[in-house]
């Protein structure tokens, strides 16, 4: 990371609750945090702005999760993007289709970020 | 006002159901059973294999499994077209890893496989989510997966997952996954993706698509050799409305329509919601 310069990370969550404690969490660390609440704004905010990841949940209204890596995939503007796929239930098909649509990870949520932030650190510097 | 919606969606779900048995009955009159009873009975055996057995017992048991898929699948052009119906939750798994494995087979026997590598991909892609189905995780242990079949299983399942989905997820229309998938260049391996797109009707059995004539129908039969054109049994009028008198048309006969856009069946109960199409028969 450049000096002075703080990554930019989307949060995608149906669940204002969940979004807003990522939003207070992540801001307080060290990023620049864009918050979208379903598949279809992720879309539009990745392409707005360019975040440097996505995390996001796999059960969403409308465009969910899985669909929307996929599309991420398939755009020009989104496709170098790396994801990390939350969820409530740990299920490993639903991991094995996330890695398949080459999402660099898969974390169960917790109420502990430690783990999350460990985790968007490893990403983020690779 | 929520509870009113929802009573509404019920009446949708409900008019779907009439229309799925019509279409029943039509599949009856044109197709045979065999292939659906193929598909059943592998299925079930799936089901009842988490029973724990010995390691090589389950082995032979999908190896089997997977010789009788392959030499259904050589011999019969529509069992990839079958799958588009929908799928209890408890039954998901199996069904998608059953799908999964007809589509490598698929992909490996038009990439001309040796059938000793076939049975591997078609094993390889049965067990791919093992522990879901309640498989000892090292059954794949025996096997060499080469890199070109891991790159099958991956564009397989996700083709699958994206259009045939369990139902906390919408599915995608097969047109729209396969764009979406051809759009990602070089992340699915090109060469594997023009197989799949070759293998696959974009149409499959069961999709609903609306016609240039602007008639609503369901895709009955996939005709060989000509998959953008597949015979269609007609729904819904221009106008919207329910045909009273079944109608069917083979495109593949008919030089003057064609398929104007794939509709998913979400759309479909949208349209009924928005009194697009009308809930009772003309």
């Amino acid at each position: 990371m450049l000096f002075g310069k703080k990554n930019k990370i989307l949060i995608v969550d149906d669940d204002e609750d969940m979004l807003s404690m990522f939003f207070s969490i992540l801001s307080d660390y060290k990023y620049n945090v864009i918050q979208a609440k379903n598949g279809i704004e992720c879309l539009e905010k990745a392409k707005k702005f360019a975040p440097d990841i996505i995390v996001m949940d796999v059960m969403m209204p409308e465009l969910d999760g899985i669909a929307t890596v996929l599309k991420l995939r398939s755009d020009e503007q989104t496709r170098h993007i790396p994801v990390i796929m939350c969820t409530a239930v740990k299920d490993s098909e639903d991991e094995i289709l996330a890695r398949n649509l080459g999402a660099v990870d898969y974390v169960r949520k917790t109420p502990q970020m430690e783990d999350l932030l460990a985790r968007i650190e490893r990403v983020l510097n690779q | 006002m929520n509870e009113e919606k929802h009573l509404k969606n019920i009446t949708s779900k409900h008019d779907i159901q009439k229309l799925e048995n019509i279409h029943m009955i039509f599949l009856e009159k044109i197709e045979a059973n065999k292939i659906e009873d193929i598909y059943n009975r592998v299925l079930e055996t799936i089901k009842g294999m988490s029973i724990p057995s010995e390691n090589k017992t389950l082995e032979n048991t999908l190896l089997n499994l997977v010789d009788l898929l392959i030499e259904t699948v050589s011999s019969q052009d529509e069992l990839l077209l079958i799958f588009t119906g929908k799928t209890f939750d408890e039954d998901y798994i199996f069904a998608h890893s059953l799908n999964v494995c007809l589509i490598s087979i698929r992909i490996g026997l038009r990439l001309g496989f040796s059938k000793d590598r076939i049975k591997v991909l078609g094993f390889l892609a049965i067990i791919h989510a093992c522990k879901d189905m309640g498989l000892p995780e090292n059954l794949r242990e025996g096997f060499t997966q080469e890199a070109e079949m891991t790159e099958i299983i991956r564009l397989a399942d996700v083709y699958d997952a994206m259009t045939h989905p369990p139902s906390y997820r919408k599915s995608i229309v097969p047109y729209e996954t396969l764009t979406s998938i051809m759009h990602t260049h070089t992340f699915f391996n090109p060469e594997l993706t023009k197989v799949l797109l070759k293998e696959i009707s974009l149409y499959p059995r069961g999709s609903w698509v609306k016609l240039s004539t602007e008639e609503i129908g369901k895709v009955i039969k996939v005709n060989k050799g000509q998959t953008m054109q597949p015979t269609v049994a007609i729904f819904i009028d221009p106008k919207g409305y329910h045909l009273k008198e079944k109608k069917i048309v083979d495109l593949s006969q008919n030089n003057f329509i064609y398929i104007k856009q794939p509709l998913s069946e979400e759309e479909i109960m949208q349209m009924q919601n928005n009194d697009i199409i009308a809930s009772s028969y003309q």
